[in-house]
């Protein structure tokens, strides 16, 4: 199942690449969605292993293979009529198509691969293969945004090379010693210089591609720039990935009984990501920009979450089981809006709830659950932070915390609402396409988030903490 | 051994403070060469195989097949010099010097805790990763920040060499050359 999954993308994008056909392209990623989704719903159940020991279904991983899936689902439908009234040629579409076969084929490789060298590779691969995908507007801001995406993260990515270099001298500095398996095993034996500065350097790469402060900056131009399908897919799943690669070396420190240094500095660059977004979030004109400013500080809290330890760890997870959901929705929405404004001026528009009232209850919604307001997700796990922070009695932080996220609330919540209201009639009179698929992943999202929020069902209980006790000291 | 490193520090300051971008360039392919040679000293015993690799590696694409190509990118674009450094070529000549300095220190003090590598090696190659983010820092155009990332990644190759026995990857020269085409 594993090898299928792991190859069916690359097959994928050589037949896309010889048909050049709009109708393949589309069956073929939303086919292979429907199965990616299927399959990761079995790996809960059954855990595969057809490709030991290199590829693997685990306790940590099956949550991000999850969530990846039922984006990349969701993502696939949205894709189904992204194109319908764009002037874009089949050429170049395929080539989005590709590009996004060999981005999934990537991630997966990354998600399931159990070798620190290899999770490394496949994560460079990611870079390689959504480089395109940013650029794909082809304006000078695109390639811009392209070029500092590709040379932050290429730069951030040789750190975590020069990390594991460290690590692997530490282990005696044999590729077998590289595997997380045995990694978690010797993590006592390996001399703590070593795993303290190979530590150092992997958050550091990983934090890169995370989009935590202060190696953030390709982050708020590759989200605005790429197609709406895509920043949805790389805020939503590829942020998601990176937070992986850093769990599976912080679970080294953790096997190592060496956590001290990891969470320091996991919680600095959390709260670097919260200022950094409160500082810019403030003023930008960009709504998508804005966006990717909210997943900045998301991931941050999600830094912090697994730093301040005990139930907070739980929360982590479901931030980002939540953070996910949402911001692919706000996302899409976004595009939406892209669509019929073509603008990225939040200033520009208004009314929007006015002229397109779907289009601006996604909007909404999307906003109340970003907000953390009750009844979705992310208003649970932030309440788990916060009080799990009160409870080890860093009251300092906790008020720095809550600051924090409100002012970048305030940013977030003054944009939105003005985009929604208004009595303007400001339709762009131009015909443009009106379809299901513009709204039906968003509201998939949003479903799933109020589930969620309200009760979460006990098979998802049971794989978040089981994921929870893989990075928990026992 | 320790000259060839020495030799490297050298064309290190020589590119903090020169502002042709031609003459980088040969800085780069030098810094390759000495790559070569320290390689070729410090493996002198592993298989064929790995070896062929690595004298590809080294003289081949760092040596001669990527200057070559960044001076056909430089004289295509007519690129000559990098105008208006943030700080100037007097500046970023000392803090370069201040940095290996503090490669210098890093060196002794790791020689203290004697963690099997080799001291001076380790120093100055995290010494030189740092004096090459600096480069990307202080210049503007593209190309140099290209360049810049070439010296890191021989900072990295460097590293590689002072813990004996770990072969450097190849896949990230792959991921340049895809840069650079992607660019220009």
């Amino acid at each position: 199942m594993i090898a299928f999954l792991i190859i069916f993308p690359l097959a994928a994008a050589v037949i896309l690449y010889i048909c050049k056909s709009d109708i393949l392209n589309r069956s073929v990623t939303t086919l292979y969605s429907a199965i990616y989704l299927a399959s990761a719903v079995s790996f809960t159940i059954q855990r595969p292993s057809d490709m030991e020991p290199y590829f693997m279904v685990d306790s940590l991983n099956v949550i991000f293979i999850l969530v990846t899936a039922i984006l990349y689902f969701g993502i696939s439908l949205a894709n189904i009529s992204y194109f319908k009234d764009s002037d874009v040629p089949v050429k170049h579409q395929t080539t989005y198509y590709i590009s996004l076969m060999l981005f999934v084929f990537s991630m997966n490789g990354f998600m399931l691969s159990q070798h620190l060298g290899l999770n490394w590779v496949f994560l460079e691969a990611t870079t390689l293969a959504t480089a395109y995908l940013i650029y794909f507007d082809k304006t000078n801001e695109a390639l811009e945004a392209a070029w500092k995406y590709i040379f932050i993260c290429t730069i951030g990515i040789s750190f975590a090379f020069v990390g594991i270099i460290f690590i692997s001298k530490g282990v005696g500095g044999s590729v077998e010693e590289l595997f997380y398996r045995s990694l978690y095993l010797n993590a006592k034996s390996i001399d703590t210089f070593w795993i303290n500065i190979g530590f150092l350097f992997i958050v550091l790469g990983y934090g890169t591609k995370m989009g935590l402060a202060p190696m953030h900056s390709w982050l708020p131009d590759a989200h605005s720039e790429a197609p709406s399908p895509m920043s949805a897919m790389l805020s939503g799943t590829l942020l998601n990935l990176a937070f992986l690669g850093i769990l599976r070396v912080y679970k080294i420190m953790l096997a190592a009984d060496d956590l001290f240094f990891a969470k320091n500095i996991l919680l600095i660059m959390g709260f670097l990501s919260l200022i950094f977004s409160a500082a810019f979030i403030l003023k930008i004109k960009n709504y998508k920009k804005m966006l990717a400013y909210s997943s900045i500080e998301n991931m941050g809290i999600i830094a912090i979450g697994i730093c301040i330890g005990g139930p907070a760890v739980f929360a982590a997870f479901l931030h980002m089981i939540g953070h996910s959901l949402t911001k692919a929705s706000f996302f899409l929405t976004a595009g939406n809006i892209l669509h019929r404004y073509k603008t990225k001026e939040s200033e520009k528009i208004d009314s929007l709830m006015h002229n397109d009232y779907k289009t601006g209850t996604l909007w909404l919604l999307s906003f109340i659950s970003i907000a953390a307001l009750p009844p979705f997700p992310l208003f649970i796990s932030e309440f788990m932070i916060v009080r799990e922070m009160i409870g080890q009695g860093r009251i300092t932080l906790t008020v720095i915390f809550l600051l924090l996220l409100t002012i970048i609330l305030y940013g977030i919540a003054s944009t939105i609402f003005r985009m929604l209201f208004g009595n303007r009639d400001n339709s762009p009179g131009e015909h443009f396409y009106d379809g299901i698929f513009l709204y039906l992943p968003q509201i998939m999202f949003l479903v799933l988030l109020l589930i969620m929020g309200v009760y979460i069902p006990e098979p998802a209980m049971k794989i978040l903490n089981d994921a929870v006790s893989m990075i928990v000291p026992k | 051994m320790e000259i060839l490193i020495i030799f490297f520090c050298i064309t290190m300051l020589i590119i903090s403070a020169v502002s042709r971008i031609e003459e980088y360039i040969k800085m780069l392919a030098v810094q390759g060469f000495i790559l070569f040679l320290m390689s070729v000293i410090e493996f002198r015993n592993i298989d064929i195989t790995h070896f062929v690799i690595m004298v590809l590696e080294t003289l081949g694409i760092k040596t001669i097949v990527m200057p070559m190509f960044l001076m056909y990118i430089v004289r295509k674009n007519e690129i000559t010099r990098e105008l208006e450094p943030y700080l100037s070529n007097f500046y970023s000549l000392l803090i370069t010097t201040a940095i290996y300095v503090a490669g210098l220190f890093i060196s002794f003090w790791v020689s203290g805790a004697a963690h099997d590598i080799r001291p001076l090696h380790f120093g100055l190659s995290i010494a030189t990763m740092l004096a090459a983010m600096f480069i990307i820092v202080n210049r503007k155009k593209v190309i140099t920040h290209v360049l810049g990332y070439m010296i890191f990644e021989n900072g990295i190759f460097l590293l590689s060499l002072s813990m004996a026995g770990e072969m450097p990857i190849i896949v990230d020269l792959g991921v340049m050359l895809d840069l650079e085409s992607e660019n220009l």
